[in-house]
């Protein structure tokens, strides 16, 4: 009796190593990769996530290759631009000077007119390179959280699992409404208002202008600090109800079979342990995706920032503050854009962390 | 360039002086004379200016900018700078009236210019927003 009970332990002590796949496709972890863009996944050079686990500093150091090669590629894109700013302000300085004392606002019309066609229509392309990588943010996002959740519950955290499954979908939800509807709109109209203030004397719309900005990043911190006050006071709530969840599972467990309950109740812990090797595991591939999918357009829009932050000095340096001033605010609008999708990805990576801290307490 | 520098001053300095001679006895004269020297002094620094733009070219290739956006640009500043001269010349000859309307066909010619520019802009802002 007492071997085949034994035999039986064993069988079920290593549920855990044997059934990992059908684990992995219980809790949807296998489709993950299908989830993920394609240039993500090569730049992960093998990661998948099964194997996550232990290649979270061999996914970064990726990562980062593949950043400082996308860096090196736009960075002469953006010097160019730069030059052209500088090049346009320059011509429009001498002009100007050459013609002091005649009306020739005209010239500085020209030259902000010339600037906003070199840069406007590449800050159009970015952004719906912007719309499209928040697109499959979203798309991963909805594939990872009922993964996770699914494998959080499984690890013996079924109420915060939920909890926060539940949040990042609302949240990640909100935020493409609020892109959509508010913040792409804002840019524009942003983008509009700094071009005709450059162009028409006395700085008319330029409060105008600052207060679309305000709005815009008082949006995106007031959405983050709600989402994170929500994940951390919710989360700990949610704990307590998953420890007294667990405790009287193995309470009863034991109670209602004599002698092998306790023994069960003690073996459940390693398919908890099990499940949480799943989880974590998927949720450091997430993290590591979610970086992938946000690295080349938020590379490409730091690149083109820094150049046009060059542009607007290089303006600056040739002494015309009006176009100088127009630069600096266009590499505000890339700021913005960049500061649209890091909002996008932090909710990702601070639900994906939540979950996979909350895991490690078992 | 030193040489053109010397010709251009020698050619102002030497039209000034005449200039302030015959204008006493021979005011319309006077005004052909500024007229002139003002057109030889434009002449003169024309190869400069050609070697101005042969850079912007040059500049315009090296950048990979766009001509359709560098073209009006520069033609506004030119359309500036010759309207300052004219109007310059039509106030020496007592004619306000005249420098005015110069002034004004030149502002309307560089906002003219700079037209498709604009029209790209509003199309691509009408396209956003």
């Amino acid at each position: 009796m007492r071997t085949i009970t034994t035999f039986f332990l064993f069988l079920f002590l290593l549920t855990p190593i044997t059934y990992a796949d059908e684990f992995s496709e219980a809790f949807g972890v296998d489709g993950l990769e299908e989830a993920v863009p394609h240039d993500v996944l090569e730049t992960l050079r093998g990661i998948t996530p099964d194997n996550a686990g232990g290649a979270l500093e061999t996914g970064f150091l990726s990562l980062l290759a593949r950043a400082a090669k996308l860096a090196s590629g736009s960075l002469g894109e953006g010097l160019r631009a730069a030059l052209g700013v500088t090049a346009i302000a320059a011509l429009c300085l001498a002009a100007g000077s050459l013609t002091e004392g005649t009306p020739t606002r005209y010239i500085q019309i020209a030259g902000v007119l010339g600037i906003a066609a070199l840069t406007l229509t590449g800050v159009n392309s970015l952004m719906d390179a912007g719309r499209e990588t928040l697109r499959e943010m979203d798309q991963f996002a909805k594939v990872l959280m009922p993964a996770l959740a699914a494998a959080g519950a499984a690890a013996g955290k079924p109420v915060s699992a939920v909890f926060r499954q539940t949040g990042t979908v609302v949240a990640a939800n909100l935020l493409m409404t609020m892109y959509e509807r508010l913040l792409y709109p804002l840019l524009y109209v942003y983008a509009a208002l700094v071009t005709f203030n450059a162009a028409m004397p006395r700085d008319m719309v330029k409060r105008l202008a600052g207060f679309c900005k305000w709005v815009f990043t008082g949006l995106l911190t007031l959405t983050l600090v709600i989402f994170t006050a929500y994940l951390t006071v919710g989360g700990a709530i949610a704990g307590q109800g998953d420890t007294v969840a667990v405790k009287a599972s193995k309470a009863a467990l034991s109670g209602a079979l004599p002698v092998v309950g306790g023994i069960i109740g003690d073996a459940s812990e390693t398919v908890l342990a099990g499940a949480s090797v799943i989880k974590n595991a998927a949720g450091i591939f997430g993290l590591l995706a979610v970086l992938g999918i946000i690295l080349a357009p938020c590379v490409s829009l730091a690149v083109r920032a820094l150049a046009m932050k060059l542009g607007a000095a290089l303006t600056g340096t040739v002494g015309n503050d009006a176009l100088s001033g127009y630069a600096d605010s266009l590499s505000n609008l890339y700021s913005m854009l960049m500061g649209m999708l890091f909002s996008a990805a932090f909710l990702l990576l601070v639900s994906i962390v939540s979950c996979i801290l909350a895991g490690s307490s078992i | 360039m030193d040489d053109l520098l010397l010709k251009i001053a020698g050619i102002a300095v030497a039209g000034v002086a005449v200039t302030a001679l015959v204008k006493k006895s021979a005011p319309e004269i006077g005004l052909a004379l500024s007229l002139f020297v003002a057109i030889a002094l434009f002449a003169a620094g024309f190869d400069a200016f050609r070697n101005v733009q042969a850079f912007l070219d040059a500049f315009v290739g090296q950048t990979g900018m766009a001509r359709d956006v560098v073209v009006p640009v520069w033609k506004t500043c030119l359309i500036a700078i010759v309207t300052k001269i004219t109007a310059d010349l039509c106030r020496d000859a007592k004619e306000n009236a005249v420098a005015s309307g110069v002034e004004t066909a030149g502002a309307i010619l560089g906002l003219y210019v700079v037209l498709p520019l604009f029209s790209n802009l509003f199309e691509l802002m009408n396209r956003l927003l």
